[in-house]
């Protein structure tokens, strides 16, 4: 068992191209394609759940790839954060996938042409995974740049005007990133001589204070505009919303998510003496304050839940500002929470979307009565996000908030302030949201959609004659089940509180004994 | 001057010139800025390897005497790449927005637009008309040109006319009926397209309009008044 898991631990980079290449051989043949990319991301998924169990029991794993033995060559490093990381994004992209193929075999438009989508999508995840396995710098910024072409590709999927609008704002704005990103590592080899994170967390202590300041600072740059984090965070809630309702869910879920998980890497590994502890909680007050306001001004149920995206951000970044073992335990619980219930979120949005014609609240309404189901589907992943117990995002939440008390100074107390008030205000644009497109007549919005009027006037005789009632507009169940399953995943994170809990604490433990990683990299003899 | 230093000046200059084309609007310039940052970083990983005999042995004497690093030679090649496919795919998503909007510049994006002009709308009650404007007004000190003007009050030489006839007003109740018709004629005046987002936004705040009517163009008239 122990023999066979590093075998297992490129297999999520490399099952999915493979599966990308096999995808585009087969981009005549639709039914071949999805065959295989389904297939291919339920073995990532397997995959990772026998990784996290190994890496558990038996401690980092770590690879050399070509068999050039680290610092010299590449290596693939999985611990407890990474291994957590995989099996969430792995069980989010399986989803999202089912439902985006169910869409799209419902779907008559060339908005989303299938034989490009499955190709990208399987490199996105390849990507995402390279994120989380990353064992040296430069790799990272690889799997970055394998992501971000991908959701180049995704995002400006059929190439409307709109979508090339926002394609536009989005992908300059990841290139500046990245070209930070890679200034920084040019900059970090200069000064010490390799891109090896675990050499590096030894080397860059040994850097003059200012120095270390400087990559710090532009580390952070970088991955704080993939994170969205305030003053980074404008490009977000422009370039999101237009995407196709899967495409957003798994952006929205996912990438932001990477660059947090960046975040805490480098935070832990590379800078656990140079502390920029007080800039980064401000920043995250900051975020989580400035995105909620901005989701109080849309009138976009896409865009209120993009820019609220933003706010959350502020949550995890708070935890990992504070540095210390339970703040970190919180924000890693935090991420996973925050990765299933974005996700389902934005993939019953779409569900709306499909069931109402609009995304807007000033077009929809009475959806409640017209479909009770797809109802339970928003409001639980939304009452989840504003934090309402016992949902996952109150556990995080308490748990943060926790951790900044344990801390006893008063900067931290000035973040669980702003941190309630965000929570608080996520419920009143929720609650306003829930109100508008599913609780009052369509009659009577600003921009009545027909359809929606006629029906909720039939439904309603039905109701007071107690007869039974079909609806003309159906989902197609698939795209519902897809959904469901991510809401059940979010309602397992309450349920299971405690093991994933438990988990993340021992991940936040490694994380603060980068000394480990570092042994377990080089070998015991460095 | 020693080779490194010009490297390195010649760095920074495709640093800022980079920059500077990556702020303009237009998306070629941008493009052109894109590439510049891109060489720049090149450059400046190529610069960590220092100077040196290429990484080559002959096959007996392995010593690595002189040689120049081979680390950052690899990096950059796999830098290149990338930035050569996104390059490939900007230009086409470039392309692409010209032959749909006929356009080479950054487009403004509607929902934020609508968003913005509700807002003032809404806050058209207590707003005075003498706050300090933003350059994307043309009030400001140095409006930028062509940008979309946000609030729709006519150009700074109309506004000062309107002033000065509500200054010769009689009685306070003509001053306002001037302020008053100012404010229709406006409406009016606007873009189609304007006036289309602006009626929705007023559609929103409906109910609040008969009893409020009166009010801002009270407001309007006073606020006019040097």
């Amino acid at each position: 068992m122990i023999d066979l898991l590093p075998v297992l631990v490129p297999l999520p980079v490399l099952l999915p191209l493979l599966g990308a290449g096999i995808a585009l051989i087969l981009s005549k043949h639709t039914r071949m394609q999805n065959l295989v990319s389904v297939a291919i991301l339920v073995a990532v998924m397997v995959i990772a759940t026998i990784i996290l169990f190994g890496v558990d029991m038996h401690g980092p794993q770590v690879v050399a790839i070509g068999g050039w033995q680290p610092p010299a060559g590449i290596v693939l490093v999985a611990d407890r954060l990474s291994a957590l990381m995989l099996i969430v994004s792995s069980l989010v992209t399986l989803c999202v996938l089912v439902y985006a193929l169910s869409q799209d075999a419902n779907d008559d438009s060339n908005e989303t042409p299938i034989s490009v989508f499955n190709p990208s999508y399987l490199v996105l995840c390849a990507g995402i995974a390279n994120s989380f396995l990353a064992g040296d710098l430069f790799n990272l910024y690889v799997g970055f740049e394998m992501f971000l072409v991908a959701s180049y590709v995704l995002l400006t999927l059929g190439a409307t005007a709109e979508r090339i609008r926002a394609g536009v704002t989005y992908v300059i704005i990841s290139l500046v990133s990245s070209v930070i990103f890679l200034a920084a590592i040019g900059i970090i080899y200069a000064a010490c001589g390799t891109v090896n994170m675990a050499q590096l967390s030894q080397r860059l202590s040994e850097l003059p204070a200012d120095v270390q300041m400087i990559l710090h600072v532009m580390l952070l740059l970088g991955f704080g505009i993939k994170a969205a984090i305030f003053p980074l965070s404008f490009w977000l809630p422009d370039s999101y919303p237009t995407a196709p309702a899967p495409v957003t869910a798994v952006f929205a879920g996912l990438l932001t998510k990477v660059g947090i998980y960046a975040i805490i890497r480098t935070e832990t590994l590379l800078f656990a003496e140079s502390s920029l502890r007080v800039p980064l909680l401000i920043a995250a007050g900051l975020t989580m304050l400035v995105g909620i306001l901005g989701a109080i001004a849309q009138s976009e149920i896409k865009r209120i839940v993009s820019f609220t995206l933003v706010s959350h951000i502020g949550y995890m970044l708070f935890g990992v500002a504070l540095g210390t073992s339970v703040g970190l335990s919180a924000a890693i619980y935090y991420t996973v929470h925050h990765i299933i219930v974005q996700t389902a979120l934005f993939l019953a949005i779409g569900l709306v979307e499909m069931r109402g014609g609009s995304t807007s609240t000033r077009s929809l309404g009475g959806l409640m009565v017209l479909s009770p189901v797809l109802t339970i589907i928003f409001f639980i992943p939304a009452l989840n996000l504003s934090g309402i117990p016992p949902f996952s995002g109150f556990i995080g939440k308490v748990a943060l908030f926790l951790a900044g008390f344990d801390d006893q100074a008063w900067l931290p107390t000035v973040l669980i302030v702003a941190g309630t008030v965000t929570s608080l205000l996520t419920l009143y644009v929720i609650g306003r949201t829930f109100n508008l497109a599913f609780w009052r007549d369509p009659a009577d919005v600003e921009e009545p959609n027909e359809d929606l009027v006629e029906e909720f006037a039939d439904r309603k005789k039905t109701l007071l004659a107690g007869k039974k009632w079909q609806s003309q507009i159906g989902v197609p169940p698939a795209m519902v089940v897809a959904t469901s399953v991510v809401v059940i995943a979010s309602l397992i994170l309450t349920v299971a509180a405690e093991p994933l809990w438990v988990m993340a604490n021992r991940a936040a433990e490694n994380l603060q004994t980068p000394i480990d990683y570092v042994t377990n990299v080089l070998g015991g003899d460095d | 001057m020693s080779m490194p230093f010009i490297m390195v000046l010649a760095m920074g200059v495709l640093f800022a010139s980079g920059i500077y084309l990556m702020l303009e609007r237009s998306l070629t310039r941008v493009l052109l800025g894109f590439i510049l940052l891109g060489n720049g970083v090149n450059l400046l990983i190529i610069l960590t390897a220092g100077r040196g005999s290429p990484p080559l042995t002959d096959g007996k004497d392995l010593s690595t005497e002189g040689m120049s690093d081979p680390l950052p030679q690899a990096l950059i090649l796999t830098a290149i790449v990338i930035t050569f496919a996104v390059t490939a795919f900007l230009l086409a998503m470039i392309y692409r927005s010209w032959r749909l909007m006929r356009a080479d510049s950054l487009q403004d994006d509607d929902t934020d637009l609508q968003v913005a002009i509700t807002k003032v709308i809404d806050s058209e009650a207590e707003a005075s008309t003498d706050y300090d404007d933003t350059e994307f007004g043309d009030e400001a000190e140095s409006p930028i040109v062509g940008a979309v003007d946000l609030d729709d009050d006519g150009t700074p030489e109309e506004r000062e006319e309107i002033a000065e006839e509500i200054e010769d007003a009689e009685t306070p109740t003509e001053a306002d009926d001037i302020a008053e018709a100012v404010v229709e004629s406006q409406t009016q005046a606007h873009s189609a397209a304007e006036a289309e987002a602006a009626e929705a936004a007023r559609e929103e705040t409906a109910p609040d309009d008969e009893s409020g009517n009166t009010e801002p163009d009270d407001e309007h008239g006073k606020g006019d008044r040097p």
